[in-house]
């Protein structure tokens, strides 16, 4: 049961996470302070 | 840290949806670029509100966010340094505004031969990026130097200290892309030259 209630947010915000993330990489050219995480293979 | 607790909440949403390899690595690089840029932000504007500047400090952020996204330029690896050196820049940025009293028109003059800059070397993208298209490449040039002409402009109607962190914003960030410019050549004609002695 609580994994149903979660599910539907959850599923929103992967959803939203997903689409930011070749958002973060192709449409900019850095963060917007002075540090980046490590870029995984996948998205290179 | 903050690594760690990305890779916990993607292991939480894992649980729930079974992401596939790639999912799961979108997901949490997403969650890592959230969690370490909101939380170096949180601290800064605790430490400027202890100073009591901290509407300052997040007028300077607003001018810099977009301008930083589109320039580009270096970056640090690790998160204390990378705090460290905002919070050197937004301050660096806030003490120039309020102790340096330079002329409207010089201040003016300035800002544009920076955004004049900004036109001709932006954007620098980190070597660790994905191989960035020339079209990529004109459409954050263009952005940048849109934004440099807003921020001058926004001064030039509206002179006051606040639009006056748009201007300091350009400089600061004309200066730190120019060290970054001169770096990325440097270390070219190092590859280069490590490549003709090896031949």
């Amino acid at each position: 049961m609580r994994k149903k209630l979660l599910n539907k947010p959850l599923q929103l915000l992967c959803s939203l996470l997903l689409a930011v993330a070749p958002l973060i990489i192709s449409d900019s050219a850095c963060l917007g302070l002075w540090g980046e995480p490590e870029i995984p293979n996948s998205l290179k | 840290m903050i690594r760690k607790s990305a890779i916990h909440l993607v292991n939480i949403i894992d649980e729930n949806l079974e992401l596939d390899r790639q999912q799961h690595d979108k997901v949490r690089f997403t969650l890592e670029v959230i969690l370490t840029d909101i939380s170096k932000i949180l601290i800064i504007l605790f430490i400027s509100r202890i100073m009591g500047i901290s509407r300052d400090l997040m007028i300077v952020l607003l001018f810099s966010f977009p301008l930083r996204i589109n320039v580009g330029g270096f970056h640090m690896k690790k998160y204390f340094s990378c705090l460290i050196f905002s919070s050197i820049y937004l301050f660096t940025i806030f003490y120039l505004n309020t102790s340096l009293q330079v002329e409207t028109p010089i201040l003016v003059v300035v800002g544009i031969i920076c955004g004049i800059i900004i036109f001709s070397i932006a954007p620098i993208v980190p070597r660790e990026r994905v191989e960035t298209t020339s079209m990529k490449i004109k459409q954050l040039k263009i952005r940048a130097t849109i934004l440099s002409i807003i921020y001058v402009t926004l001064f030039t109607i509206i002179n006051n200290p606040y639009t006056r962190y748009g201007i300091w914003v350009i400089i600061i960030q004309t200066a730190l892309l120019l060290i970054a410019k001169g770096v990325k050549t440097n270390e070219k004609k190092i590859i280069k030259q490590a490549t003709t002695t090896t031949l």
